[in-house]
């Protein structure tokens, strides 16, 4: 094949490569918003649900997007540490010698508990 | 997910705002760490109001921008003192260097900007463009225009999918694919035009 009929031929298949990565994209956007993923964050800000806590988090960051007292957490979990509430829950997990997973029940029933006696005392 | 994106995230979470500095930093400069997945997090933190979305845009911009100009010029000082000490030598005075740099030279601008998109890719660029003498304000202005779109579309992705980002990482990476492929088909256009320039400098 000619030098030349071959570079033409890349440059059509680079640019139908860009056709074809702009409908996935584009159709993508358009079921995400159907799905209503992306939100309008003046509406509603995007909260956390207990089922999305992993391991990498924070108890920090669960506090601030749980709204938790400050010392919620380290009630629940019994921790005695000066770095608390700069912990993850994977070094709590290795701290305390049980795994992740029970980690997480724990924290995920802790913050449904709070959640629950905080929508009774709502008026 | 991967163990080095958990331990980012983690790292994020504990040191904010100096930790996407450094995670940008050190992804622009040479290390291959997915500081996309983490600005798109970070954006993510701050739709629950954990980060101010304006501070994680302006803090990954500059991130990105000091470790682009760091490799850059370590490059432009150091780079081909390391290729002769470490015996690549010949490339140096090799046609094909000469005939990238001459490429460089003419045509960095979509390489450098598109490059942004790609945190394996960047660095290289960056390194490259040092050693063949890219003129360093247009590679200045080309990369941070770059890293201005690069930030923008994976932070306020993250913001905009909120605590749903890590199940749509797939919609990320399809916008990446977009861009490249652009950048790609703009490459195999420029890279046409050079070598027609260089058949008219040649024929004159």
């Amino acid at each position: 094949m000619p030098k030349k009929n071959s570079y033409i031929l890349l440059v059509v298949s680079l640019f139908f490569l860009f056709l074809f990565a702009s409908i996935l994209f584009v159709d993508n956007f358009i079921s995400l918003k159907e799905q209503k993923t992306f939100t309008n964050q003046k509406q509603k800000p995007h909260t956390l649900s207990v089922n999305q806590i992993k391991p990498w988090m924070t108890i920090s960051y669960l506090n601030r997007t749980f709204n938790l007292p400050p010392t919620y957490l380290q009630d629940a979990l019994k921790l005695d540490t000066l770095k608390y509430p700069r912990l993850t829950l994977t070094k709590i997990s290795s701290q305390q010698g049980k795994s992740t997973e029970e980690i997480i029940n724990i924290v995920r029933k802790s913050i449904e508990l709070y959640q629950t006696s905080q929508q009774q005392t709502a008026p | 997910m991967d163990i080095i994106l958990s331990s980012l995230l983690s790292f994020l979470l504990l040191y904010k705002y100096v930790g996407l500095f450094a995670v940008s930093f050190l992804a622009a400069l040479l290390l291959p760490l997915p500081s996309s997945s983490t600005l798109a997090a970070a954006g993510a933190f701050s739709a629950q109001g954990y980060f101010s979305i304006e501070t994680v845009l302006l803090v990954a911009f500059f991130g990105n921008v000091t470790g682009d100009t760091a490799g850059y010029l370590l490059a432009r000082h150091y780079g081909i003192k390391t290729l002769r000490n470490i015996g690549f030598a010949k490339i140096i005075v090799s046609k094909n260097y000469e005939l990238c740099k001459d490429y460089l030279h003419h045509f960095s601008y979509s390489l450098i900007f598109f490059s942004r998109f790609l945190t394996a890719i960047g660095p290289l660029v960056n390194i490259l463009a040092g050693i063949t003498h890219t003129r360093y304000r247009i590679f200045c202005i080309v990369g941070i225009l770059g890293e201005i779109a690069y930030v923008l579309l994976y932070g306020l992705v993250g913001y905009f999918l909120g605590s749903e980002w890590e199940n749509n990482l797939s919609f990320l990476f399809e916008a990446t694919f977009v861009v490249i492929s652009l950048g790609l088909t703009l490459s195999a256009l420029q890279y046409r035009v050079f070598k027609r320039m260089k058949r008219g400098s040649q024929t004159v």
